[in-house]
């Protein structure tokens, strides 16, 4: 007894798609035409009235699902067709601004006054000024970042740097003779100013 | 511009250039000769009082009584050496030269010292920045000490 091949309706989308394997495709035809051959030599045999039926569903599917394609495809073709005037206008027209692309850009208007040629000038570069200061802002930034620190300067209280201008320098001795004794130098400042001091401890006198 | 203009310009250049160098062809100098002591009655001399926070410091802070012996006030001409007497000696002064550092004068000067008996105390060569003060010390006996400080401008 055979039993009834069911086909399942993924296997009619396939085949009709034409995306079956060949030999799929054959093996499911084969049982759509031995079907159709089942159903004319005999029909009274019980499972082959099950298989007849099931074959009557799928061929039912498959031509449902050819009749469906054409339809959808027979619907973009019209659709096609009655927006080609106007996609070749689209295309017309953008020819036209490709062909003068590469022709001189009119000159300005001079008639509205240096103000308007300015606004007319600015609006025509303005992507290139835009581009050009972010660019100029990004080389400063970077500048800015990589620059090299300046050594820190710690103060403490009471410890200001004093500007070179105002520091005092204290006396300086270039050349110092003390033949009978011991000479001492000492530099004492204050808000009085800065004193320098040689102190001479002579030879024949006791220290203080 | 006829030549004569260019020379009185170039002249009026050279004139004004060189006024600052005639002008520090002299200093003025102040000299004080001083005697430190220690006393039971501690004392400073009112000429003295420019100095006081520098004679309370070591070494002066070894004495309480600074005398003043002797003051002098004179004009330094540029290598030109000055003999002034002292109440203990005398000292020689010669005004080297002066430069201009910092906004202030800085003037170079050679002082060489002798005490009563002729025998040299120093012989040295400094320079200093416009009324600061430069001393020369020595010990006395007795433990008093002599002191000739001085300031120019």
């Amino acid at each position: 007894m055979k039993a009834p091949n069911k086909i399942r309706d993924l296997e009619l989308m396939l085949h009709v798609d034409g995306e079956l394997e060949p030999s799929e495709s054959q093996r499911l035809e084969a049982h759509l035409s031995e079907e159709v051959s089942d159903e004319a030599s005999d029909a009274s045999a019980q499972p082959a009235g099950d298989a007849r039926a099931l074959a009557a569903v799928a061929r039912a599917k498959v031509l449902a699902v050819r009749e469906l394609g054409d339809l959808v495809r027979g619907h973009v073709e019209l659709a096609t067709d009655d927006a080609e005037p106007k996609l070749a206008g689209m295309w017309a027209e953008l020819g036209k601004r490709l062909d003068n692309e590469g022709a001189p850009a009119p000159r300005p208007v001079s008639s509205g006054g240096f103000g308007k040629w300015l606004s007319q000038w600015f609006e025509r570069y303005r992507g290139h000024l835009l581009t050009g200061t972010l660019s100029a802002g990004a080389v400063a930034a970077l500048a800015l970042l990589l620059r090299p620190g300046q050594p820190e300067v710690v103060v403490k209280d009471g410890d200001a740097p004093v500007p070179a201008t105002m520091a005092s320098a204290p006396p300086e001795i270039e050349a110092l003779d003390v033949p009978n004794g011991t000479g001492t130098v000492l530099t004492l400042e204050d808000e009085d100013g800065a004193a320098a001091i040689v102190w001479v401890t002579p030879d024949d006198v006791e220290d203080l | 511009m006829s030549s004569r203009w260019v020379s009185l310009l170039v002249l009026a250049l050279a004139t004004a250039v060189s006024l600052p160098a005639l002008a520090e062809e002299s200093v003025e100098c102040s000299f004080l000769e001083i005697r430190a002591s220690s006393t039971d009655s501690p004392s400073l001399a009112a000429e003295l009082r420019p100095l006081e926070k520098k004679l309370k410091r070591p070494p002066f802070s070894s004495w309480n009584t600074f005398e003043l012996l002797s003051s002098v006030k004179t004009t330094l001409p540029l290598i030109k050496a000055q003999t002034l007497k002292l109440t203990y000696g005398q000292a020689t002064v010669l005004y080297r030269e002066s430069t201009e550092s910092k906004k202030k004068r800085r003037m170079a000067l050679t002082v060489v010292m002798d005490d009563q008996d002729g025998k040299r105390v120093i012989d040295i060569k400094f320079n200093v920045e416009a009324d600061d003060y430069f001393a020369v010390g020595r010990s006395l006996s007795g433990k008093n000490g002599h002191v000739l400080a001085l300031t120019c401008h």
